[in-house]
């Protein structure tokens, strides 16, 4: 009983309730229980004054505007700024820039394209995409010569040229295309091949052939990568027409070919690192002679 | 999961406002004694609130508010004697007290403000919004940023002391 209202916090217990009924009942005793009481039942009629609400609200709202929440940047304007981006990106779809890769007489190049697969480009060829179709997904691109290409896989990966076009969807093939010379060669997977009415499908080892006018051919080759590649051109059963625009190709020379038989079949291969070499390897089993004056070339019957 | 309410939403802002304002106002009154006072350190918090609503939970809102008009108040000099309105015990229809009776009543309250008045004022808001707001130790606790037992001994003292000042009368 001595310590009832010493021990620290014992009145805000007995405020509480938490008191215990021994140490209520003695503390009920006290004198001071008394007057604790009666401050206590006193203070239960006081009260702050009176809070104008309302008023202290209103200025609150004037303060700080807050009818409306303040966005530092309002919804319209993300509309807005993805409108632009739509506009912009589908004039940019529509224009989109073209990406041009080409060679020049006797040049080789290689390229990796936006999607990784690569594209080795024989002398005088060239590449042309809209990167914004290769971002989107559309693998296109358009060819206008001879290029070895290896398709990473993925979406379908198409080949244009104004000879037909070759879809694929991962694999390794050479696409060689001139005017009047459309040549594909599957070396890995599967490749389909869409020219004019004709459609081919190419396996490994498979050839697609069309010249001129002439019926397109299949046939079948052996290796697992184009001669080019190695600094040889090789030819089956070709005009040697093509034979010849491909060794101009090469060493950027102009041949004349008015006193021979152009249509004569050639196979064989010539290499693309000495001109005189690779004139014999054409000339000399056909029984033509040939005569070099600078650039030009003057080819002739023996 | 409930979704989570936003302080800077106006509708969330105007719920805390109507549940917070009074209390807030109390608070604030109990410490400086200056009810205009008081409404300045209510609105002063709530748009500090407002202002750094994206960083409030509202959870947090509550402490944040008492916290900041705490800080606010101790920032202020100007203090004045905290002067509270009473009734009368037994006042309303009671008129069968003797003039006596409610003349001596009427000192006891003078003399009980005046106390309370005195309180150190740690230990006036503790006891005021207890007793007032009938706030629980617990809810005070929170307000202030303190521990319950804290709440505790400022109560215990409070009303001590008020005895004390008032008892051998």
């Amino acid at each position: 009983m001595k310590n009832e209202h010493t021990d620290d916090t014992f009145l805000s217990r007995w405020l509480n309730n938490d008191l215990t009924n021994e140490e209520l009942v003695s503390f009920k005793k006290t004198t001071k229980y008394k007057e604790y009481q009666k401050i206590i039942k006193a203070t239960e009629n006081f009260n702050a004054p009176s809070f104008n609400k309302r008023e202290v609200f209103e200025k609150i709202r004037q303060k700080t505007n807050h009818k409306k929440v303040k966005k530092l940047i309002p919804n319209w304007m993300f509309a807005a700024a993805a409108s632009i981006a739509l506009l912009l990106g589908t004039v940019y779809y529509l224009t989109g820039t073209n990406e041009t890769y080409a060679t020049s007489y006797g040049e080789q190049m290689a390229l990796v394209l936006p999607d990784g697969s690569e594209v080795l480009l024989n002398s005088k060829s060239s590449v042309t995409y809209k990167k914004s179709d290769w971002f989107n997904g559309n693998r296109t691109l358009e060819l206008d010569g001879e290029g070895y290409f290896k398709v990473k896989k993925g979406s379908t990966f198409s080949v244009h040229s104004e000879n037909g076009k070759v879809r694929v969807l991962g694999t390794q093939f050479n696409v060689k295309t001139n005017p009047s010379y459309y040549e594909v060669l599957c070396y890995e997977g599967k490749v389909q091949v869409q020219n004019k009415n004709e459609t081919a499908i190419l396996t490994k080892g498979l050839s697609f052939r069309k010249i001129d006018t002439k019926h397109s051919e299949k046939g079948t080759f052996m290796g697992v990568k184009p001669n080019w590649l190695d600094g040889e051109t090789s030819f089956n059963n070709t005009p040697l027409k093509h034979v010849l625009e491909e060794l101009e190709k090469q060493y950027n020379i102009q041949i004349n070919t008015s006193n021979i038989n152009v249509n004569t079949l050639y196979t064989g291969a010539f290499t693309n690192k000495n001109i005189n070499l690779a004139l014999q390897t054409i000339c000399t089993p056909l029984s033509i002679q040939f005569v070099v004056d600078s650039n030009k070339v003057m080819l002739s019957k023996k | 999961m409930s979704e989570k309410k936003s302080v800077c939403e106006s509708s969330v802002f105007e719920e805390l406002y109507s549940e917070h304002s009074k209390s807030l106002y109390n608070f604030a009154f109990y410490k400086s004694g200056n009810s205009a006072q008081s409404e300045d350190l209510v609105q002063e918090a709530f748009i500090k609130m407002w202002n750094n609503c994206a960083k409030i939970i509202f959870e947090k809102a509550k402490s944040f508010l008492f916290t900041v008009t705490n800080n606010l108040f101790l920032n202020q000099v100007a203090h004045k004697k905290v002067v509270l309105n009473y009734n009368l015990i037994g006042g309303k229809e009671a008129t069968n007290e003797s003039p006596e009776f409610l003349l001596e009543e009427k000192e006891f309250m003078e003399l009980l403000q005046n106390a309370i008045a005195d309180l150190k004022e740690g230990q006036r808001e503790v006891f005021l919004l207890n007793r007032i707001d009938k706030k629980t130790y617990k809810e005070i606790a929170e307000m202030l940023s303190i521990s319950v037992k804290a709440v505790e001994k400022r109560m215990h003292l409070a009303l001590k002391q008020l005895r004390e000042k008032i008892g051998n009368i």
